[in-house]
């Protein structure tokens, strides 16, 4: 929309009613400059910690998490590792052939089986079975130990 | 007294040892207009001494940062504008909007006002003014009085020259009906 023209303009004077105090613009400079020269002196002395405060707290929150990583992970680990190895028990069915027993590898099973990760427990008792299978040994009974929880 | 330019003086600025020098330069150049600027808004003159020493405090710091992508003049009119604004938000606030008019409480300052040099034409006009929305009103002085272009209003406000223009219009057509009915 072009607007043509000021109408305002013939009608009334376009003049500046408003006044100041004599000397006014004179010494505001001055005022102006005081209080940034006011706002200088009264800032606190600013320390590595404050001026460096946003970077330190952001290392420190990755650093936080990186240590629950870290943890999480060594937890899992440590879970894996106390998982009765498959090779505890392909020497025991190996050293004890002849006599066989299921009963006894699930005792075996039962003492040796600390809290371990569902997922890490599933592997190893999958192999153990495999074993087991190649060995032509009755499985049923294990597998229900095994896979209880 | 030399006349600087603005990049000379934003030149001088940079330099440590003719910073304060520059910075009263600038003071000296812009204040009568950022004042009056302000002084239309908030019309008490304590008021606007308070808030044009704000403006020129933020300039301090800001200038520093300042790119020359934009005039400086039209930089500092906007940091006025805005903290005039932001002053009539916080009055407005204090008061309960929208219990009390704030404009209302305005033009009684402006009838009592000792540093009001108008006459009764001029009161009428500035209560008309006053009348106007708070952005209207931003538009009107600074088309009318500050005779700023509305391509140099749209970089201040940051509102497209369309609406400015419109604005504009409205608020003119406004202060005349109030004009002509009294």
């Amino acid at each position: 929309m072009e607007f043509k023209g000021d109408r305002l303009t013939d009608k009334m004077r376009r003049q500046n009613p408003f006044a100041v105090p004599d000397g006014y613009f004179d010494d505001l400079p001055s005022k102006i400059q005081n209080r940034i020269s006011e706002k200088k002196v009264t800032k606190p002395s600013v320390g590595f910690l404050h001026l460096f405060k946003h970077q330190i707290g952001i290392t420190f929150g990755v650093v936080f998490f990186a240590a629950v990583a870290y943890s999480g992970y060594k937890y899992n680990q440590y879970m894996d590792e106390s998982v009765v190895q498959a090779d505890d028990y392909y020497e025991y069915v190996t050293n004890n052939a002849g006599e066989f027993n299921e009963q006894e590898i699930i005792g075996v099973l039962e003492s040796d089986k600390k809290t371990i990760s569902k997922k890490a427990m599933k592997k190893e008792s999958e192999k153990i079975i495999d074993y087991l299978l190649e060995q032509q040994v009755e499985t049923s009974a294990v597998e229900d130990e095994l896979y209880k929880n | 007294m030399v006349a600087y330019s603005d990049s000379e003086l934003l030149s001088q600025f940079q330099k440590e040892e003719t910073r304060n020098f520059a910075f009263r330069l600038i003071v000296q150049k812009y204040q009568e207009k950022i004042y009056m600027h302000i002084r239309k808004l908030v019309i008490d003159h304590e008021d606007t001494n308070d808030i044009v020493q704000n403006t020129f405090v933020r300039a301090w710091k800001g200038l520093d940062t300042f790119r020359e992508d934009a005039q400086l003049y039209t930089w500092l009119y906007r940091i006025a504008t805005n903290e005039a604004l932001t002053f009539l938000k916080r009055k407005r606030t204090r008061f309960f909007l929208p219990l009390v008019d704030v404009e209302a409480q305005l033009a009684t300052t402006l009838e009592s006002d000792p540093y009001f040099n108008g006459d009764e034409a001029d009161l009428k006009l500035q209560k008309a003014i006053l009348s106007l929305p708070e952005k209207q009103r931003v538009v009107f002085n600074m088309k009318y009085y500050d005779e700023l272009t509305y391509e140099e209003m749209s970089s201040i406000l940051g509102t497209s020259v369309g609406a400015l223009k419109a604005s504009y219009h409205l608020a003119a057509k406004k202060i005349e009906k109030i004009l002509e009915s009294d």
